[in-house]
């Protein structure tokens, strides 16, 4: 098997610019392919059209829908609902939190607590192990 | 409720919807109380109010800390992101002073959203959305977890640390989160305060019907002057401000309103260049349960 097939894809959705571009660059140089898009239907347009391995998933999108509506469409769909999600963000209330880990994400990370190393870092131990 | 009034006891809720004549909803708080001669219940008062408006502001209050939590600490992650990258050579290799100048900045960043957590507390705090937990837990295992935070400053200043905890001592019920909160600010105060090689004691004990925490430190102590101040939000006293250390001049005022909403006591004593002691207590039954939304930032002090 060549190493193009082995690529996992990681979904990115996200809609701060400046943190798209190093998302995406970190994750290229750690070996995965990387889509991106700043909306849930954008996103969801990607799970159709493109093979996902995993979801880096931010709460507050682009547009009126935000990360829960798009992380209970996923779960929802039996293709989708094993691909592992992290919600990565910035806002850290307790019910957005409860409301992600009951539709069953991976993790929750609030993005200025940690740092990027990090969590890559255990992006890779779930995908690559 | 049925059930409740069936024992003679009193019932409240604020989670009926009800509907208006007209045929809207809404949300209504409901206390209905028995009225007894001896042990008979004679009959029920009743009281009942829409509590639609204050569910919608209460609401707004819930999702203006959230937004405001992620606006700003949206550029704040960028700052925080970007300077890892640099430092982590993913960028080209650096000087020497190139590197101290980012880890500068990437410090600031941090100390900013040490800030910007801190401010969040305070608003959920003064909008009445600070919840209190209460679970039982081994104060002596939250203090140590704690003071494992600051070891390389505590190693660094080559501080003592002297540890008084009661042994035998029975779990008691506080809100985790909140103590661990108490235990990082007041130990982070002194470390931070206390020059090198001076010393911290942490006592954990029953006295009477209470549990008495207190941190105690050699460090700068408090000006006689500004000690009515000391919890007061963003002070930070005049000898410290001198002594070009890092801080948000919130740490207490937080730690003082957790301890109130706990229905906990909080005290000190301290004199200018010999030391301050903490205190902290609440009653053996623990912390006082308060229903809230539990949101409470962690503060990060270390780099």
């Amino acid at each position: 098997m060549n190493e193009k097939e082995n690529k996992k894809t990681i979904l990115v959705l996200e809609d701060e610019s400046s943190l798209v571009d190093m998302i995406s660059s970190k994750l290229k140089l750690e070996g995965f392919d990387v889509v991106v898009s700043a909306t849930v239907d954008g996103g969801l347009k990607d799970m159709e059209e493109k093979k996902i391995d995993f979801i880096w998933l931010d709460h507050y999108l682009i547009g009126s829908k935000d990360g829960v509506e798009f992380t209970t469409v996923v779960k929802k769909n039996d293709k989708w609902k094993n691909i592992p999600i992290f919600v990565v963000s910035n806002t850290a209330s307790m019910d957005k939190i409860k409301a992600y880990k009951e539709l069953g994400v991976t993790r929750y990370y609030v993005k200025s607590d940690h740092r990027i190393d990090d969590i890559i870092g255990d992006i890779k131990n779930i995908l690559l192990k | 409720m049925r059930k409740t009034l069936a024992e003679g006891k009193s019932f409240s809720t604020d989670e009926l919807m009800n509907k208006r004549k007209n045929g809207s909803e809404y949300q209504e708080y409901t206390a209905i109380s028995p009225v007894k001669d001896n042990e008979n219940v004679i009959f029920y008062i009743g009281i009942s109010q829409d509590i639609t408006r204050h569910k919608e502001i209460d609401k707004a209050k819930t999702e203006f800390v959230s937004l405001a939590s992620h606006q700003l600490r949206t550029p704040l992650a960028i700052i925080k992101w970007y300077s890892e990258l640099l430092l982590s050579g993913d960028a080209g290799k650096m000087t020497v002073k190139q590197k101290d100048y980012i880890n500068e900045m990437h410090r600031g960043g941090v100390r900013m959203i040490g800030l910007v957590n801190a401010l969040l507390n305070v608003s959920r705090i003064e909008l009445g959305k600070l919840g209190i937990t209460p679970e039982p837990a081994n104060l002596s295992a939250m203090a140590n977890s704690a003071l494992l935070d600051f070891v390389p400053q505590i190693k660094d200043k080559k501080l003592k640390i002297k540890k008084l905890f009661e042994k035998g001592l029975s779990k008691v019920p506080v809100d985790l989160k909140l103590m661990r909160a108490i235990f990082q600010n007041l130990i982070s105060n002194a470390v931070k305060y206390t020059p090198e090689k001076g010393e911290i004691k942490i006592g954990i004990k029953k006295e009477n019907s209470e549990i008495v925490i207190s941190v105690a430190d050699t460090g700068y102590g408090i000006p006689k002057n500004q000690k009515d101040k000391i919890f007061s939000k963003l002070f930070r006293a005049d000898n410290i401000m001198k002594k070009d250390v890092d801080g948000t001049g919130l740490g207490l005022y937080l730690v003082k309103a957790i301890v109130d909403e706990a229905r906990g006591r909080i005290w000190f004593e301290s004199e200018e260049n010999k030391g301050t002691t903490f205190y902290i207590s609440f009653p053996l039954s623990g912390m006082h349960a308060v229903s809230g939304s539990k949101d409470f930032s962690e503060e990060k002090n270390v780099v």
